[in-house]
This record gives C-alpha cells, sequence and structure tokens, in this order.
C-alpha cells in the first residue's frame, strides 16, 4: 500500500516539476524578449544623442500637420540642434546641452530657457529603463522600411489607463529614430513624427545657426532656478503610479511674476505642474480641462492661485494630478 | 498568514503583495508550509487540475475503502479533517514535500514577477488589481472642457524641455510647442 502510494507520490512529483520547469521557462524566454527590446530602445537613445544628422520631419496631430527641418551636430564643441518651421512664420528652436532658444520673428522675441542644471537631463539611465518596464510592456515590433532607411520597431504599451503607448521605429544600423508614434487605449494615434528625409552624418555648424540676426529683439529669459515650493506651503501627491517628482523649479513665465514649475515623469511621459500667483493676470481662471493633440491641460484655482497641470498623458492623468495640489500658508 | 495563503491559492488576493511575505513565511514558518501544501493538495483536489499521475485518485480511493482511519500528525482545527485529505497529507509530508514544496515556493515566487500583469488580471476578480493609493473618489461629476489657456504654449514650451521624450527624439518634440503667428492662433 505504501509503495503504490509512493510511486502515486512520486508521479506526482514529477508531474509537478515538469509543469513548473515549463513555467519558469516560459517565464525566461518572456524575460529575455523584454532585456533585447530593452536592450535596443537604449541604443536608440545613444543614437539620439551621438549622432549628426539633417532632414525633414512631418509632425501630424489630428487635422494638424506641420513641416520642419531638423539639423543636428555633435562635434568636439559641444551638440547643438536647430528645428525650422517651414509653414507658416519661420520660426526656429536651437538647443544645446545647457540653452534653449526659440527665436519668434513675428514678435521680435527670442526665449530663452537656461537649464536648471549642466547635467544632461532627464537622462534616462540603464536602471529607469528597468523601472519603466514596470509601467510599459516594452517589445519589438516589425520591420519597417521608412525614407529609405530599414527599421525595427519598438512597441511601448502601456499597463494602465494614465499614459499613452508609443510606436517607435529607429534604423537598424545606427539606431536613429525614424518615425514616433503616440496612441491612446483604444489604439487610436494621438500625434505623430516622421522623418520624410533624413541624412546621417556630414552637417557643418554653419548649418546649426539661425537664420535669424536677431539683433534688437525682445530677450525673455525664463530665469529658471532650482526652489522647493513645499517650503512656501505647497503640497502635490504623486496620484499617478510610476510618476516621480524630477524636477521643481521657479521662473519666469509670460508676464507672472515668479511661477513654480513642479515635473513629474515615468521616464517616458512628464507632467509640469504650474502655480502662478492670481495677481497680474489678464484673464480669469476658466476651471477645467483642454487638449491639445497629445498634450493635455488642466486649470484649477487653489487658494489664491493658478495651479495648471500640463502633461503628456490622457486626460485623465492630469486631472487627477490637479486635483492633489494643495496649499497651506506658511505661518 | 493561513487565510492569505489560502486566498492567494484561491486568487483572491492581490499576487505581487504577497509574493514577499510568502516566500518567507515559507522558508522559516513551518506552519505555514504545512498549510500550503494541504492547500494546494485540497484546491487541486476539488478542482481537478492536480498534476498527479494518472490512475492517482483511483488508487488513492480503493486504498481509502481497504485502510482503517489513519491518525495522522494533523492539527486538530485545521481544514485537512476529510479522511481522504489527511492520508494525502500524511503521505505528501514524508514523500512530495521536501522537493515540491520548495520548487513551488521559488517558481511561484518567481512566476508571479515575470507573468505580464495582463495575465495576473486573468486568474483574478479584475477589481483587485489596482493597487494605487487613490483618493476617495467623489461621486463623478463631468469634467468640464474648456479651451487652451492663452499661454498655452508659454506653459507648453516651458515643459517641453523636461520631457523624457527629447532623449529620444532630440528636438523634434518642439514643434508642438509653438504657435503659427502668422496664421492668428493664439495671441502672445
Amino acid at each position: 500500500m505504501i509503495h503504490a502510494a509512493r510511486s502515486g507520490a512520486f508521479g506526482a512529483v514529477s508531474g509537478a516539476m515538469a509543469a513548473l520547469g515549463l513555467v519558469l521557462l516560459a517565464c525566461a524566454s518572456l524575460a529575455h524578449a523584454e532585456s533585447d527590446a530593452l536592450i535596443w530602445m537604449r541604443k536608440v537613445q545613444i543614437a539620439t544623442q551621438k549622432l549628426s544628422y539633417s532632414g525633414t520631419v512631418l509632425y501630424q496631430q489630428g487635422d494638424r500637420t506641420e513641416t520642419s527641418r531638423i539639423t543636428r551636430l555633435v562635434d568636439g564643441a559641444g551638440e547643438v540642434e536647430k528645428l525650422e518651421f517651414m509653414d507658416g512664420a519661420p520660426r526656429e528652436i536651437v538647443r544645446t546641452k545647457d540653452v534653449a532658444r526659440c527665436y519668434l520673428p513675428e514678435t521680435r522675441t527670442i526665449k530663452v530657457d537656461r537649464r536648471a542644471d549642466r547635467r544632461s537631463f532627464p537622462a534616462v539611465l540603464p536602471q529607469q529603463f528597468e523601472k519603466l518596464s514596470e509601467h510599459y510592456e516594452i517589445t519589438l515590433g516589425e520591420n519597417r522600411r521608412i525614407a529609405g532607411y530599414d527599421c525595427r520597431e519598438l512597441v511601448l504599451k502601456p499597463k494602465d489607463e494614465f499614459r499613452y503607448g508609443y510606436n517607435l521605429w529607429a534604423d537598424s544600423q545606427s539606431g536613429m529614430l525614424l518615425k514616433a508614434r503616440t496612441f491612446d487605449r483604444q489604439g487610436a494615434t494621438v500625434e505623430q513624427f516622421t522623418f520624410t528625409q533624413l541624412k546621417i552624418g556630414n552637417v557643418t555648424r554653419e548649418q546649426t545657426k539661425t537664420r535669424h540676426s536677431a539683433r534688437n529683439w525682445r530677450v525673455e529669459d525664463a530665469s529658471v532656478t532650482p526652489t522647493n515650493l513645499a517650503q512656501s506651503g505647497w503640497s502635490i501627491a504623486s496620484a499617478l503610479p510610476g510618476f516621480t517628482k524630477i524636477v521643481e523649479v521657479k521662473r519666469r513665465l509670460h508676464e507672472a511674476g515668479a511661477v513654480g514649475q513642479v515635473v513629474y515623469s515615468d521616464g517616458l511621459a512628464a507632467v509640469s505642474v504650474f502655480i502662478e500667483p492670481m495677481e497680474g493676470r489678464r484673464e480669469p481662471v476658466k476651471t477645467g480641462l483642454a487638449n491639445m493633440g497629445a498634450i493635455n491641460i488642466y486649470t484649477r484655482q487653489v487658494a489664491n492661485f493658478v495651479v495648471t497641470v500640463v502633461g503628456e498623458t490622457p486626460p485623465g492623468s492630469v486631472t487627477r494630478f490637479a486635483e492633489t495640489v494643495r496649499y497651506q500658508q506658511a505661518r | 498568514m493561513k487565510a492569505r495563503i489560502s486566498a492567494l491559492i484561491d486568487s483572491e488576493a492581490e499576487a505581487a503583495e504577497l509574493s514577499d511575505s510568502l516566500a518567507a513565511a515559507l522558508r522559516d514558518d513551518e506552519e505555514a508550509r504545512e498549510a500550503w501544501r494541504m492547500y494546494h493538495l485540497i484546491s487541486d483536489a476539488i478542482s481537478g487540475t492536480g498534476v498527479l499521475s494518472p490512475g492517482f485518485s483511483a488508487r488513492v480511493a480503493r486504498r481509502l475503502n481497504e485502510e482503517p482511519a489513519l491518525k495522522s500528525p494533523v492539527r486538530a482545527g485545521s481544514a485537512a479533517t476529510h479522511p481522504a485529505v489527511t492520508w494525502l497529507g500524511h503521505f505528501a509530508h514524508r514523500y512530495v514535500y521536501p522537493a515540491a514544496v520548495s520548487i513551488a515556493a521559488v517558481a511561484f515566487v518567481g512566476w508571479l514577477g515575470f507573468l505580464p500583469p495582463d495575465f495576473i488580471q486573468s486568474i483574478q476578480p479584475p477589481a483587485q488589481v489596482a493597487a494605487l493609493p487613490v483618493p476617495a473618489k467623489k461621486p463623478e461629476s463631468p469634467v468640464i472642457r474648456i479651451p487652451p489657456p492663452e499661454a498655452a504654449h508659454e506653459y507648453l514650451l516651458a515643459h517641453q524641455g523636461f520631457s523624457p521624450r527629447n532623449e529620444l527624439q532630440g528636438v523634434a518634440p518642439y514643434v508642438r510647442t509653438v504657435a503659427d503667428e502668422s496664421a492668428g492662433q493664439g495671441k502672445r
């Protein structure tokens, strides 16, 4: 009786072990597939930082399309990139590691935004890629030819409704990103950037300079400096999983005096919470949700301040953030 | 702990939340190990999904009919009062436990870590999944839709500098941040 039971029990053990073995094998191959995708994503990130290139980008959002030329140079003197709008007024944005300048010829204004600190910010380090996979399912998709380049696809599917998903196509040889598509919970395209023409390398510094002489233009410097809003009585709970605070600054924004800005990110999408005093506002506060394509903006009044939450997220996320902002006047 | 193990096996609890404490408990607590083993056997027997060898159940039933009731070392007050389970428990404890439970504990913890949440969701009631500290939801009032603020592009420009998208796309995302003034959109 014991022998029969023992062979029965051992049958149970080997059956159980076989089942567990299969599960472990499946898990191992799942993890392997994901790490391939993360390795590819890292390559794309490095390419974005290291490559010089020039090309034409088509931006599509709803009915809106925008064509721009992008020129980027990385050399011993540092990195510089320029975005020129090809439609409408010849606006330009020229960005280096430390400063971003926005040239607005219609109002003869240059907006200057100096980085709060010199590090490449926010640097998405390999550890943060691991953090990304907590909230996005990251996989490799299909290959596709875009603008003459054979591209590999990276799919970042959100694991919850608080963020958008992304398809990224990058040149399989260099890692240069050719196309990026943002999609919502239903899989519909929210916005899309596509290089319709791209040449990697062979960029001169002359090509990265702005066409505008900008002499006597008005300079608006954002004067970004680090700050601590909690000291002034503000508290914002990060109500969204995975979104952590990455920077907290004080800056100038239009005619308002000092405006507080707190930025949260999950490693891929970012949300800014702007806090500005009511005084000096030209327009009254309209509470509610506004949409600008892939960007949603929620505005509300807290105490004597206007809170504006700007997020590269679905509408519910900015609403949630806005609702967690609290103010307690320091005594 | 027993109730939690039972709930976990019946897939009623947040799997990820329990994996760490479960692994610790199985490692250190004799009672927890026994409960683990016992509940698996019960669960398998009830659901009929046990990985026992073919004919095992039939052999058990036959043997039970032949055997007098065994005095097993199962504690009074535990759920294992059914003779078949008591009998199973006795022999499982002697022959199955050393290999299977330690493997099961390690594999189970690893399994939880690797499975995509979609899968975990599919084996437990959907209502259990969200584990965020969500502020108590007020009755759903419709969100008011408004046009973008006048200074929308100022905010966008201020925001863009901190977006991780720049890490993957360079300066391209800035195209969203500047209005076309010559077209009369957006007063500045």
